[in-house]
């Protein structure tokens, strides 16, 4: 399942974009603050700080206007940017206050970022007042061979390792993971000019695939590899990049072999901050309960387990019992029946979608319906059924629900994503099964990719390797509706994010069982 | 006998691959006679063997059992028309006993004609009582004597109206061989038609009835054994006067009935 | 303790339904197969089809799945088996492993790897020692028993379970007492996709549903089951899912607390090393039920002549 932590990119239309351009020159050469208005966002804002870029200039406003500001359909119709950037780059060049209105849950301001067009300003605007010419980049990661490699005026190149053969289930294919890419180079002519290219590699879920797929990825001549879903091939990869020097950008894993690497960063939590994170759950919903954990015989996931339990203690939660199983056991009546011996009444299940779709599966069998946590993809509660419901399975992720064209409760804040995202695969990629069971897949895979979008397009037309690491090591902000904050500077440098979002299984308007959101972006 | 021969070779050509082993190789092998095939290695004895059992195929002529041609034929098939071997190394099956071998050897029998089995199961043990004493021994446990009376009851147990016997003294000890002499006299009393390839040429002269004599794959002599001198096998066999000795003793026994 | 062998024991009956498999095609071919859970997925796929899409009861698509898994082994055979023919068997072992991959991507292709549901053919179970054991659950090793029986007299009573005996140690002798060669390969390989897909049948309702690859490490339990047992004794296959599966099951009881990584591994380990230092021991276990044909000296051939 490829995902990748990104930052939201935005799509302008062309005009918006133009004018947004027309406005924040003028703004820029008549007054020597540092970014025009529509950048610098109000200083009082929930996240408490305002996103400055690696030269100390703000590039982002974690507060921008909302996404989903233009409720009405342009939002959704055809080459049109998100609201943030109509709203944003309207007549008065100033942010409309309806956007933070529309920050629905109240929890958090949805962010907007600038790209593209807007990006270009804000560079310019920011060194318009610092300097004149692109300054010289802070990182020296990448020596000067390496620093523009699969980088051009006119073209960016990616790839990413992910488990492709079980995306396939998904009725996803490596074009319906693209469609954000597509809908960015066809719409708004790339980044900063920049069409964006992305291939995959098949890392088949493990860790030997996982480096052979990495080094076909390099022998493309990438800007940069991104990691996709997978605790056990990323470490793998984080060996193989330090040797050969790639930029690696991948997803959560855990930090246990990575001291001392220096070309691998992670915009999502770490395997040991989401052990914490159901703990956390625990402790809000299961307090008193006896907690048993059924999980992954491997060193990749153990982390996970050993934060789980030192959060647990602190909570003063009760573990009463703890199973290792192989990697796709298939029976997993053994380790149901340690559970029901323990009197378990909330079990944890530290393992992947599929294996915890079965092991639920067989509880049901086994006449046992204990509170369940898992990991939280649509594919187990749709093929559990009501069986997903009784009672509602409760979840932690590092990444967005998503349920088709439901915009209603927690959706909302972030429906302008949503919106965005269906608008895109019905004109590019109208036979994606977004409602099925790889629907939200998809969606976290869009939303990942947005969220790159922004940074790549904060590195500007001058953009390198370097500098995009310190765009990526200055990033602190929250890049589009759908994701949590992050924040580069106040991690130790190469993990940026460490907080994530609580959710329960609920029967969806169309009669599916799916996830939804109950606490966003909970933190540490 | 029937006026027909059971066997006929007609101008045979086969080989492997590039090289061409048989070049027009004839023969005609009367019914009930025993012949035997001659010839120094690398002679083609075997290619013979094999393209009259059907595992070589032919490249031209024709090969006709009973008047049949079966030249286009698989072993398998021809087994079926009554053909029955007795495989070079006896190649009898190892982790089946006596019996199961013996049933293997019948499975066109029993296929065809099931209700004859039990009678030449017990006639088979009649002919080979050392057999009927360890019938449910695995055959891989025999000595290689026992498998060859193994391996020529096998073929006999089918019925066959002709048998290819391939190279069945080697490696068998001087007394094996004693042992094997008898069974092919059982063999050639019961009135079946036998070929026999011998590389041992004393050995197989003192059994078969016409001698075809192979040199590079052409049949350069066959006549009657009792017409064979040693200066004819010398010539044609290209073998010289060291073995004239062995081979004239066999004639001469052969010639005075006492074989 | 009753759930520990209880347990034990269902685990042993899936294992010892891909065992009987295994040991079956090895005993005709001398290949160690590593298909046959890929074949009993694909075939499961095929009975989803039938069963759960088309709406027929259980029984027709049972019927479907054996029948495909049939075909698929005849096709196995038509297609890369007989071009194979003289290969080492350690050949056609690989070709196994390209067959169960080469399902793997089809499966994946047309059915994805979202999981298909199969309803299993009878619902609700008999609970036992805090255990809900499920009608297929009981039936696994049962039918597993009654399978490797059924094929043991198969082999050994009939004519052309015999050719199939010997055609697997000599094939060239086996042709030449009429027995059809070419008709024992085909016939083999299709038998023995069978029991792969029956394997299937009754482990899938266990597992919950079907998806590419679900079958993978249970298989591996099947294998390390085969081998326990000998290998060539298709009685050894049951014997040794029993042991294998009620020592993971003891092993899980008595460590599974202690987090040894990998405990399942360890004593797969653990039993194979016993296995092959005390060589005779299991299979003397076995010898007990059932003998198995000894190691024998084969009669060698004499060496061919070289063509002139």
């Amino acid at each position: 399942m490829p995902h990748r932590p990104r930052r939201p990119a935005q799509r302008h239309r062309r005009a918006a974009a133009l004018l947004g351009l027309a406005a924040l020159s003028v703004v820029a050469a008549c007054s020597s603050a540092p970014a025009p208005d529509v950048l610098s966002a109000p200083r009082s804002t929930p996240l408490g700080t305002a996103v400055v870029g690696a030269q100390g200039q703000p590039v982002l406003d974690a507060t921008a206007p909302a996404g989903s500001a233009a409720p009405t359909g342009p939002a959704t119709g055809p080459g049109v940017p998100t609201g943030a950037a109509t709203s944003s780059v309207g007549p008065t060049g100033r942010p409309s206050a309806s956007a933070a209105v529309q920050a629905g849950a109240g929890t958090r301001a949805p962010a907007a970022t600038v790209a593209g067009g807007g990006t270009t300003p804000a560079s310019g605007g920011g060194t318009a007042a610092a300097a004149a010419g692109p300054a010289p980049a802070r990182s020296t990661l990448f020596t000067a061979g390496e620093d523009s490699i699969g980088i051009t005026p006119t073209s960016l190149r990616m790839c990413a390792h992910a488990a492709l053969t079980y995306g396939k289930a998904f009725n996803t294919d490596t074009d319906d993971l693209n469609v954000f890419w597509t809908a960015l180079n066809a719409e708004s002519n790339g980044i900063n000019g920049r069409k964006v290219e992305v291939t995959y590699e098949n890392d088949n879920y493990s860790p030997d695939t996982a480096v052979q797929a990495a080094t076909t990825c390099v022998s493309k001549k990438i800007f940069m590899l991104l990691g996709g879903i997978g605790f056990d091939q990323i470490p793998a990869v984080r060996n193989y990049v330090e040797r050969s020097h790639t930029l690696y950008l991948h997803h959560s894993a855990t930090v246990e072999g990575s001291a001392g690497q220096r070309y691998s960063f992670s915009e999502l939590p770490t395997v040991e901050r989401l052990g914490e994170g159901f703990a956390q759950l625990a402790a809000s919903k299961f307090r008193g309960k006896r907690i048993g954990i059924i999980e992954r015989d491997s060193a990749n996931w153990k982390p996970g387990v050993t934060a789980f339990k030192a959060a647990a203690a602190r909570y003063g939660l009760t573990v009463v019992a703890d199973v290792a199983v192989p990697a796709s056991a298939g029976n997993y009546t053994g380790p149901i029946t340690t559970m029901k011996n323990a009197n378990v009444d909330v079990v944890w299940i530290w393992l992947n979608a599929l294996e915890s779709t079965q092991v639920i599966k067989q509880m049901k069998a086994q006449l046992y319906s204990p509170n369940i946590m898992a990991f939280p993809f649509n594919l187990t509660t749709q093929t559990l059924g009501d069986d997903a419901l009784g009672p509602p399975l409760d979840g932690v992720a590092m990444y967005p629900a998503y349920s088709r064209g439901d915009y209603s409760g927690t959706f909302a804040s972030y429906a302008d994503d949503m919106k965005q995202f269906e608008g895109q695969y019905a004109r590019y990629r109208p036979n994606a099964d977004l409602s099925g069971a790889g629907g939200d897949l998809l969606f976290l895979n869009w939303t990942a990719q947005k969220a790159l979008a922004v940074q790549l397009a904060l590195c500007g037309k001058d953009c390198t390797r370097n500098r995009f690491v310190d765009v990526l090591t200055g990033y602190r902000g929250t890049p589009t509706s759908s994701a949590c904050p992050i924040d580069f500077p106040g991690s130790d440098g190469y993990r940026g994010a460490n907080q994530v979002t609580f959710m329960s299984s609920y029967r969806a308007p169309g009669g599916a069982v799916n996830w939804r959101e109950t606490r966003k972006c909970v933190a540490p | 006998m029937s006026a027909a021969p059971m066997l006929e070779i007609i101008d045979v050509t086969a080989g492997f691959g590039a090289v061409t082993v048989l070049h027009g190789v004839s023969m005609v092998v009367p019914a009930g006679s025993i012949a035997g095939v001659f010839g120094l290695n690398g002679a083609g004895k075997s290619v013979t063997m094999k393209t009259i059992g059907g595992v070589v195929p032919v490249r031209s002529g024709r090969v006709l059992l009973d008047g049949e041609d079966v030249t286009t034929l698989s072993p398998e098939q021809r087994v079926a028309r009554g053909m029955g071997h007795v495989p070079q190394g006896r190649q009898v099956f190892p982790g089946l006993s006596v019996e199961d071998n013996l049933r293997l050897g019948a499975y066109t029998l029993r296929r065809r004609r099931r209700a004859r089995y039990a009678a030449s199961l017990e006639r088979t043990y009649s002919q080979f009582p050392v057999l009927r004493e360890r019938r449910h021994q695995l055959a891989g446990t025999m000595s290689g004597g026992q498998q060859a009376s193994l391996s020529v009851a096998r073929a006999l147990i089918n019925e066959p109206r002709l048998i290819l016997v391939d190279e069945p003294s080697a490696g068998l000890s001087p007394v094996a061989q004693l042992e094997l002499r008898a069974v092919l006299e059982v063999v050639r009393q019961t009135g079946v038609t036998m070929v026999l390839v011998e590389q041992n040429v004393a050995f197989g002269l003192s059994l078969v009835d016409t001698a075809h004599l192979l040199q590079t794959g052409r049949v350069v002599h066959s006549a009657p054994v009792a017409s064979l001198d040693n200066d004819t096998l010398a010539t044609h066999l290209g073998i010289g006067r060291v073995l004239a000795g062995a081979t004239g003793s066999a004639l001469l026994a052969r010639k005075r009935g006492t074989s | 303790m009753g759930q520990v062998l209880l347990l034990g024991l269902i685990q042993a009956g899936i294992y010892a339904l891909f065992a009987v498999g295994i040991v079956f095609v090895y005993r005709a071919t001398r290949v160690l197969t590593f298909a046959g859970g890929e074949i009993g997925t694909a075939s499961l796929y095929v009975a989803a089809l039938v069963s759960t899409r088309a709406g027929l009861p259980w029984g027709v698509g049972a019927l479907a799945a054996v029948t495909s898994a049939v075909l698929l082994g005849a096709a196995f055979e038509f297609l890369l088996v007989r071009r194979a023919v003289d290969a080492d068997p350690v050949v056609l072992s690989i070709l196994t492993v390209g067959l169960a991959l080469t399902l793997l991507s089809v499966e994946t292709l047309a059915f994805g790897s979202s999981p298909q549901g199969l309803a299993p053919p009878f619902r609700g179970g008999v609970e036992l020692a805090g255990i809900v054991l499920s009608p297929t659950m009981i039936a696994s090793l049962v039918v597993a028993a009654a399978l490797g029986l059924g094929l043991q007299s198969a082999l050994r009573r009939t004519d052309f379970g015999l050719g199939i005996l010997a055609a697997a140690e000599d094939p060239a002798a086996v042709r030449l007492v009429g027995v059809p060669l070419a008709r024992i390969r085909l016939v083999v390989w299709s038998a023995s996709a069978g029991p792969a897909a029956v394997a299937a049948l009754l482990v899938e309702p266990t597992v919950g549903f079907v998806t590419p690859g679900y079958a993978s490490t249970l298989y591996l339990g099947g294998l390390v089951a085969a081998v326990l047992g000998g290998l060539t004794s298709l009685s050894g296959a049951v014997i040794g899912a029993v042991v294998l599966g009620l020592t993971e099951s003891v092993a899980q009881r008595l460590f599974g607390d202690a987090g040894i990584p990998n405990l399942n591994y360890v004593v797969d380990l653990m039993l194979l090393l016993l296995a092959l230092v005390g060589r005779n021991a299991l299979p003397g276990l076995v010898a007990w039920i059932y003998p198995p044909p000894p190691a024998a000296p084969t009669s060698t051939p004499v060496a061919e002549e070289i063509p002139a």
